[in-house]
């Protein structure tokens, strides 16, 4: 019988697997070529690009890799804790936690060293610009 | 040129994120304090940080989801236009706060889900990451309200 910690473990190791997922996600776009949802807030609208052709922001596709891979891992998650209980379920909820932390940490790491030395492009000024 | 999405509501909308970011900030350092000082103390926590978590959690989804929508503005008239050419520290800067808030997404949500359960034991492995997760987002969400800041003070939207 499952008991209130069990239940709590549980429910944790899944939520690992799924922020894991999340990260993956995260990662994979950032550091592999793979086309991402870009979207251009000059001409309101939305291209699935390797590289923008003008002003564009990709963040919202990178969210959107990152929610698909934390959905890929939510079955993997309800399955597995079906298996596991007392002292396996301790240690396996700790070792997913290390992976996400890791993980976690080495995205921090990555991002920080792309953009700190970053060279910004500047949009062309529209004529007749005045600054608000 | 079409007007940018939802240009005409950017100040409210910054308005409401900043609120959501102090309820944030006092949420989230209520949360750590509380799990903190029941793991020092060897003690459940208390009730109340179930609720501080829930709290936490939402007001991150409510400032993450006013920031999204905010965006198309910040990304043309402010960086673009202005803090790409004049500022571009600023620009960095505020890609860098971009990025933790979204990695610590999971973490954040994931408080609402896990705090509540973790009362039940003084210490042990599901406290303990609760706790350092609190902990984590504690320090992002710190970390990024006084990067919004300097960067705000260098041109808002």
């Amino acid at each position: 019988m499952e008991t209130t910690n069990d239940s709590g473990l549980s429910r944790a190791l899944s939520w690992n697997l799924m922020s894991f997922g999340f990260l993956v996600g995260y990662f994979v776009c950032t550091v592999l070529p793979v086309p991402v949802i870009w979207y251009y807030p000059v001409e309101r609208s939305f291209e699935l690009a390797l590289k923008p052709h003008g002003l564009a922001a990709d963040f919202y596709g990178r969210l959107l890799w990152s929610g698909l891979g934390a959905a890929a891992m939510a079955p993997v998650g309800i399955l597995w804790k079906r298996f596991l209980s007392g002292d396996a379920l301790k240690r396996w909820m700790l070792i997913t936690a290390a992976w996400c932390a890791a993980l976690l940490m080495l995205l921090f790491g990555l991002y920080i060293h792309k953009l700190v030395g970053r060279v910004p492009t500047p949009a062309p000024l529209p004529s007749g610009y005045v600054p608000r | 040129m079409q007007p940018l999405f939802l240009d005409w509501a950017s100040k409210p909308l910054l308005v409401i994120h900043a609120i959501a970011s102090v309820i944030l900030i006092g949420s989230i350092s209520h949360l750590a304090w509380e799990l903190t000082s029941a793991w020092r103390k060897a003690r459940p926590a208390r009730p109340s940080s179930g609720l501080w978590a829930k709290i936490a959690g939402l007001s991150y989804l409510v400032s993450f989801a006013v920031g999204l929508l905010l965006y198309p503005t910040f990304r043309y008239r402010t960086r673009g236009l202005y803090l790409d050419r004049y500022e571009p520290w600023a620009s960095n800067l505020f890609d860098i706060k971009e990025n933790l808030l979204g990695l610590a997404l999971p973490l954040a949500v994931g408080l609402m889900v896990l705090a509540g359960r973790s009362r039940a034991h003084a210490r042990g492995p599901l406290p303990g990451v609760v706790l350092s997760m609190a902990l984590a987002v504690w320090l992002i969400v710190v970390v990024s309200v006084v990067a919004g800041l300097i960067v705000t003070n260098a041109r808002g939207v």
